[in-house]
């Protein structure tokens, strides 16, 4: 079966002097969460708008579903792949909750009730039912962040692309949106998240694309990449503490395997032989 | 957009060490006003296309002549397409017939007068817009500053100044961003004109939101660090006269003297010798 996004040799350049993309190849499977990390400038944010038409390579090429997004309108690319802006001021204009969910079905041209009812889906998944009737800026930073998931989520995109879906929150609001891309995971979505936590990452993603210089210099399952101290050292990445710690103690001759706290509660419970109650990670 | 973006973005033309560059900004500044005022004072399209002919030598020094050209192709070009046909016909003065057009059987007659008005006005523009871009475009915004701080104007007026012209191309990239997210909601660029005033305020809202987030951001950063402490301000930068800026004044000066004795002699169209120079009313 054909990938649902398939990028091939994607070169892009925003001026004769800047090219942000070198040759870009990815192909992304149905029903995978995949973490897009590296320094900024790299790359990252550009491939993202490729994947779903709002740029077109200047070479190369890049299909969704087969189709050629330099030939496929962009309307039909944006119901298939959703893209959550990082600034939610970007997007938000309307002066109530439940209209600017409802912008998206809308555009789509659904009908009043099918409109309803996405906007209630979106908004129960997010969780902000009892906020449909307040004003947008009326919500705290996190809720607004929510806010533009479930103003995509509204259109029913396959894939969800969101990028840096966990900056300026603070910790309650980096759980709700961890809590959030775990479940449409669960249901079977197609993620792409663009981060610099790697925590983040190392909690959610099955897979790990490391972007430095317009390349992706690191493709692979997130353990590996997120343990390959070399790769992350050329893309300017600091790998999560657990894992560092795992890799330091190594050194040190104890075996302990982890990238996130649930992980490393249960290593060291095994390697200390305790029946230690696991904590939520 | 696209191309005023290139235009005002290019920080290696500000910063190019060409002979223009090299000239003080007041000249530059002077030449601009100088120039425009000449421009409007003199109704004779030959004279008038010598002035942007002599303004684009100078852009061709300062090796910025693609530039300024991509901009006039952008604003004049246009203004040539519409006001010489239209004028030519249906200008209020027209008097003098050149000749008639036969189209699909009908007669149009084209008239001289309303042919050199709209001629003369969208070049009495090019020599507005190529002598302030090649001002702005040659001078540094340190020079800038020194150079209002040595015409004693106000600071905050300085700073307004300043800062409008940071912004402009700030302000162009947040609407590419803004209008990015719109479209990954589905934004239509071809719809009825309801929608299409709907979808201005798709684009206008979060704009403007965001621009008066970041200017009280901003203002309350500036505050912070002393912008209304009540002190004579000092200037970073420094700018001083030398042989080449005298030189340049002294062309000037003797131009505008040859001019005033060709206005004495011939009036306001020396060389086309028009008879006709028409004012509201």
């Amino acid at each position: 079966m054909r990938p649902l996004i398939e990028a091939e040799e994607v070169w892009f350049s925003y001026s004769e002097e800047v090219t942000a993309l070198r040759g870009v190849s990815l192909e992304v499977e149905r029903g995978e969460m995949i973490a897009i990390i590296g320094q900024n400038g790299g790359g990252k944010t550009t491939l993202a708008k490729h994947l779903n038409g709002l740029l077109k390579p200047t070479r190369g090429v890049v299909r969704v579903r087969g189709l050629d997004t330099k030939e496929t309108p962009l309307e039909e690319l944006t119901s298939i792949v959703g893209y959550v802006f990082q600034n939610p001021a970007h997007q938000i204009f309307t002066s109530r909750v439940y209209d600017e969910v409802a912008y998206g079905p809308t555009n789509q041209g659904l009908s009043k009730e099918e409109v309803d009812a996405r906007v209630e889906k979106a908004l129960a998944m997010v969780g902000l039912e009892a906020y449909r009737d307040v004003h947008p800026y009326d919500l705290d930073y996190g809720r607004m962040k929510l806010l533009t998931i479930a103003s995509i989520l509204s259109m029913e995109p396959e894939v969800l692309l969101l990028d840096e879906p966990t900056s300026g929150q603070d910790h309650r609001g980096i759980r709700a949106v961890a809590e959030l891309i775990s479940r449409l995971g669960r249901e079977g979505k197609t993620i792409l998240f663009i981060t610099h936590s790697m925590r983040f990452v190392a909690e959610l993603a099955e897979r790990t694309l490391v972007m430095a210089e317009g390349l992706i210099i690191g493709d692979g399952p997130t353990r590996e990449i997120l343990t390959d101290l070399e790769l992350l050292r050329r893309a300017a990445i600091k790998p999560p503490q657990i894992a560092e710690l795992c890799l330091r103690l190594r050194r040190r001759g104890i075996d302990v395997d982890a990238l996130t706290i649930g992980e490393a509660v249960d290593a060291f419970s095994r390697r200390l032989g305790a029946d230690a109650p696991r904590r939520a990670s | 957009m696209g191309v005023v973006r290139r235009v005002l973005l290019d920080k290696r033309v500000l910063t190019g060490d060409s002979i223009i560059h090299r000239l003080d900004p007041r000249p530059k500044f002077f030449f601009f006003l100088w120039i425009s005022v000449l421009a409007y004072v003199f109704y004779d399209y030959v004279l008038t296309a010598l002035f942007l002919l002599v303004i684009l030598a100078l852009a061709a020094a300062a090796g910025i002549l693609r530039r300024i050209l991509l901009v006039l192709a952008v604003i004049v070009l246009p203004g040539f397409a519409f006001a010489i046909p239209i004028l030519s016909v249906l200008f209020p003065w027209n008097e003098t017939l050149m000749f008639k057009l036969h189209i699909l059987g009908f007669e149009l007659p084209l008239y001289y007068e309303g042919f050199t008005w709209g001629l003369s006005w969208p070049l009495k523009i090019a020599v507005c817009v190529s002598s302030a871009l090649l001002f702005y475009l040659t001078t540094e915004p340190g020079e800038l500053i020194a150079l209002l701080f040595k015409l004693r104007l106000p600071y905050k007026f300085i700073y307004m100044v300043t800062i409008t012209l940071q912004l402009i191309p700030l302000l162009l990239d947040e609407i590419q961003t803004i209008y990015q997210a719109q479209l990954s909601r589905g934004l239509r660029t071809k719809a009825n004109p309801v929608k299409r005033i709907w979808n201005f305020l798709a684009l206008v809202i979060p704009l403007t939101l965001s621009s008066l987030m970041k200017v009280q951001t901003r203002a309350i950063a500036l505050e912070s660090r002393g912008f209304s402490a009540p002190v004579r301000k000092t200037c970073l930068y420094d700018i001083r006269l030398r042989a080449g800026d005298h030189l340049f004044f002294s062309a000037m000066i003797a131009v505008t003297l040859l001019l005033a004795y060709l206005y004495l002699l011939y009036g306001f169209s020396p060389i086309v010798h028009l008879k006709f120079y028409y004012v509201a009313g």
